[in-house]
């Protein structure tokens, strides 16, 4: 046999090894050499060339070893849970930037437009499941998928512009539109922060009202001191999660979870009014000294001003709803897609890596000497 | 030829007419140019798929005087099969085949 067949023959053995029973790589083998051998006789009397040339032109038209073991192992890829490979691949790869993007828009604030917290978190579990199952469809189908990770990408891209576009009714500046999907159910919320706005407006003239005329903290009411009568009072959720955010005397008391602080402290309005489309707002703050409450209620014009902001914006909200339901598609509206456009690609080096691992464990080859025996 | 899975055909069809070694049935496929892009050694894993698949059976020739050869021999349901494949193609080249002749005739006498 040729040294060159030898070679050919070795290299053949060693990608196939760590992938293949021991016997079926023996008959595969096997057949390469005896196919090698016979193809050099015919070529070396048919065109009247040396052993080496023919032995070279023989493995040119046999094909190179990577290849040729590639097809083999293609032919017994494994299927897991019976599964395609390839269903894996594009299935995976298409759940995980799909889910990724979802996520994305949770994190954004569409929140509870897309699910409830837990199914949030499910489906960040989900969309790691979807790439380990498109790592396990890249390494059970033994081939390369840089392309098909590009054209998933391209899928999605063009699913989310045209989905989204449907789905997402409206979207205003703070990067919130509502479900076409749950439509009734999300201007109902719009609704009702809407009154929400209305009554915290009321809150924070009054309480400016009050701490303006206010010589000691006797004179505060105490709707202006307890958090769960200004949550009541105006309905605001989740008061005391927001308080946390703004203290300017820290040490005096721990919330313990969701805990009351004790008195004595002062609600003060909050710059930043947020507004979420599921319903929920926040709009206040707290203070522990009442010298800096005070204060705090004499810039409460940059309350009311956002205040005024966020309504406008709900009002826009239910405006587009309004045109949903007489048939308006938001497409062209770049609000509702371009965010998630955009973190598709950040997504895509993922599923690189991933396919590269599956890429590095299918190629592997075994070089140990005890191979070379051909 | 169009499809890679033909392959399966092309090698039913290369041994109806008795049993073949590899590089003969490789060497026959080649002929007929219906491999496509496929070198000769990635026909041998459709081999290996027809065996495993029981369409084929195959056994090792050991008296050949040089290298041992496995030789591959079609089974009954490997010409049931050979059978369907035929009658896909037929299909497929008439239909072909009508088409391209309504093509012809209209090239022939267009319409004025």
């Amino acid at each position: 046999m040729c040294e060159v067949i030898a070679w050919y023959v070795v290299e053949l053995r060693s990608r196939l090894a760590p992938h293949l029973p021991a016997a079926q790589v023996e008959t595969i083998v096997t057949e390469a050499r005896s196919h090698l051998n016979e193809s050099t006789a015919n070529l070396a009397s048919s065109l009247q060339i040396s052993q080496d040339e023919a032995a070279a032109a023989a493995i040119d038209a046999f094909g190179q070893p990577e290849a040729v073991a590639m097809t083999h192992l293609r032919q017994h890829a494994w299927r897991p849970l019976g599964i395609k490979p390839l269903w894996l691949v594009w299935g995976g790869a298409s759940l995980s930037i799909l889910l990724w993007v979802m996520e994305f828009e949770w994190m954004r604030g569409y929140f509870d437009n897309f699910g409830e917290s837990w199914q949030n978190v499910f489906g960040g579990f989900c969309a790691l499941a979807a790439v380990i199952a498109f790592g396990v469809g890249c390494y059970a189908g033994r081939q390369r998928h840089r392309m098909t990770i590009l054209a998933v990408g391209a899928a999605v891209e063009v699913a989310i512009f045209f989905g989204f576009s449907f789905i997402i009714v409206g979207s205003t500046d703070n990067g919130q539109g509502l479900s076409r999907i749950h439509l009734s159910r999300d201007v109902e919320n719009v609704r009702k922060d809407v009154s929400t706005l209305d009554r915290l407006d009321a809150y924070v003239r009054e309480g400016a009202a009050a701490f303006a005329g206010a010589k000691s903290v006797g004179d505060i009411p105490f709707k202006f001191r307890d958090p769960s009568i200004a949550q009541r009072e105006v309905g605001l959720y989740n008061l005391p999660l927001q308080l946390a955010g703004r203290l300017t005397v820290k040490g005096n008391y721990s919330f313990g979870g969701f805990g009351r602080p004790p008195l004595p402290y002062f609600i003060i309005p909050s710059e930043s009014v947020i507004v979420m489309v599921d319903g929920r707002t926040y709009g206040l703050s707290a203070e522990a000294d009442f010298s800096h409450a005070v204060l705090d209620w004499r810039k409460s014009a940059k309350a009311l001003g956002a205040i005024a902001k966020q309504k406008q914006q709900m009002n826009i909200l239910l405006e587009s709803a309004a045109q949903a339901r007489s048939g308006r598609l938001f497409f062209f509206n770049r609000r509702v897609y371009s965010g998630a456009i955009l973190m598709v690609p950040l997504f895509l080096p993922v599923l690189v890596i991933a396919e590269a691992i599956a890429s590095a464990l299918f190629r592997r080859r075994r070089t140990w000497p005890g191979l070379v025996r051909a | 030829m169009a499809f890679r899975s033909d392959i399966n055909a092309l090698v039913l069809g290369a041994l109806q007419a008795g049993p073949l070694h590899g590089y003969e049935i490789v060497r026959r496929i080649r002929e007929t140019g219906g491999a496509g892009k496929l070198s000769e050694g990635q026909v041998y894993p459709y081999l290996h798929k027809l065996e495993a698949d029981g369409l084929v059976s195959a056994e090792w020739q050991t008296d050949t005087g040089g290298a041992p050869r496995r030789v591959y021999q079609v089974n009954e349901a490997g010409l049931k099969e050979l059978q369907k494949h035929r009658e896909q193609w037929n299909k497929f080249v008439s239909g072909v085949g009508s088409i391209l002749a309504v093509s012809d005739s209209k090239k022939e006498a267009p319409n004025v």
